[in-house]
């Protein structure tokens, strides 16, 4: 067993819509449970959107529905842990869905991982990010560059931990986000004379990541990840026997 | 009131039967793995919960944690205080920890848990690897 590298999926969204990706996460999540799909690792970019986890308080959200719904802004409860968080274009999502069990990870060892692979991406373009033992999530100095806030569903991770390449900034001023002010958020755009290309960092995340989670990792298209998930459970199966079946 | 006997699942939620009926929360190993926990979301007193399903969730670190329900049962009574100090799972889970009381549907389902002895060794085990 301990030979035998797991198969990892890894599904580059592009820009996608909240909403649909956290209905592709939880089907994911039920589908892995069942060793019906392997790891599989979401990256996307979403819409202007404000989110709360379980705990999060509406009384971090600073501006009236009223205003940010004629933003377009919209609101949405989330079952991951943390408080409130803002999402939006020029900002990488990163939602790896894994089996902790399956890797002997604990929870706080998921964690650390993801922040190490952030740490590890913001130097690769000569960032030097560090984390703080009371606040989760990636800093450089004190201002936060990636927010974290995960869930665990049966031993199996979404939700994930989001990096400020290049957002509207503007935008953080509608939250508190986890208790921070707003002007202690940074990005990738703002801490360097030029700012990298969306692609690049996916492409870096993606490195960093697989270093981290050992694994048998290949592309899959969104649309195999978001038609395979609804049609049917054989879907993962099948589609890793293909895999063993093609080597 | 007599606590009845300790089972732990392979999820690491515990069952302790006394006279309220099944109180369950998360195991030692698990609080002490997880670290502090700041936020505990309790079910609702009525809730029928399914085994293997999730019943609750503990927050710790910014990860939610969903709690699988070691047995089936009507939720009777949630520990309120937690609420307010969601760490007493920290400072002592068997007791003031505690985060539901269930009413016992099927008593066999407890035969399918583990002892406080099995689950040392379970978890010594997963431990090493």
């Amino acid at each position: 067993m301990t030979n035998d590298l797991q198969d990892g999926w890894i599904v580059n969204l592009g820009q996608a819509r909240y909403l649909e990706v956290l209905d592709l996460q939880r089907r994911l999540v039920e589908l892995r449970q069942g060793n019906f799909v392997p790891d599989t690792l979401l990256l996307v970019e979403h819409e202007p959107i404000i989110t709360l986890g379980r705990r999060g308080s509406k009384d971090n959200i600073l501006s009236h529905a009223e205003e940010l719904a004629s933003q377009g802004i919209k609101i949405q409860r989330v079952e991951r842990g943390g408080d409130v968080t803002y999402h939006g274009p020029g900002q990488l999502v990163v939602y790896p869905i894994v089996h902790l069990t399956q890797r002997n990870l604990s929870v706080r060892g998921f964690v650390d991982l993801l922040e190490e692979i952030i740490i590890q991406v913001l130097a690769d373009f000569g960032i030097q990010a560090h984390r703080d033992p009371q606040h989760r999530g990636v800093w450089v100095e004190d201002l936060k560059v990636a927010a974290l806030g995960v869930a665990i569903r049966r031993w199996v991770s979404f939700h994930g931990i989001a990096l400020n390449v290049s957002p509207n900034m503007d935008h953080f001023c509608h939250i508190h986000p986890c208790e921070l002010r707003s002007e202690q958020v940074t990005s990738m755009a703002k801490l360097l004379r030029e700012t990298p290309s969306m692609e690049q960092v996916v492409q870096k995340v993606v490195g960093r990541f697989v270093e981290h989670f050992p694994g048998r990792w290949r592309e899959i298209s969104p649309n195999e990840v978001f038609e395979g998930s609804r049609i049917k459970r054989e879907f993962g199966r099948t589609r890793t026997a293909g895999v063993v079946a093609s080597r | 009131m007599t606590n009845g006997t300790l089972k732990i699942s392979q999820d690491h939620v515990y069952v302790q039967a006394n006279d309220d009926g099944a109180q369950v929360g998360i195991s030692d190993f698990a609080a002490e793995a997880l670290g502090t926990i700041i936020y505990v979301e309790l079910p609702e007193v009525g809730d029928e919960v399914i085994k293997g399903e999730p019943f609750a969730a503990v927050e710790s670190g910014k990860a939610s944690v969903e709690l699988p329900a070691p047995i089936s049962g009507k939720v009777l009574k949630v520990n309120e205080e937690l609420e307010d100090a969601p760490d007493l799972i920290n400072q002592d889970t068997y007791g003031k920890g505690w985060i539901a009381a269930l009413a016992i549907e099927e008593v066999t389902e407890l035969d399918e848990l583990m002892s406080k002895a099995d689950y040392d060794l379970f978890v010594a085990g997963a431990e090493e690897g």
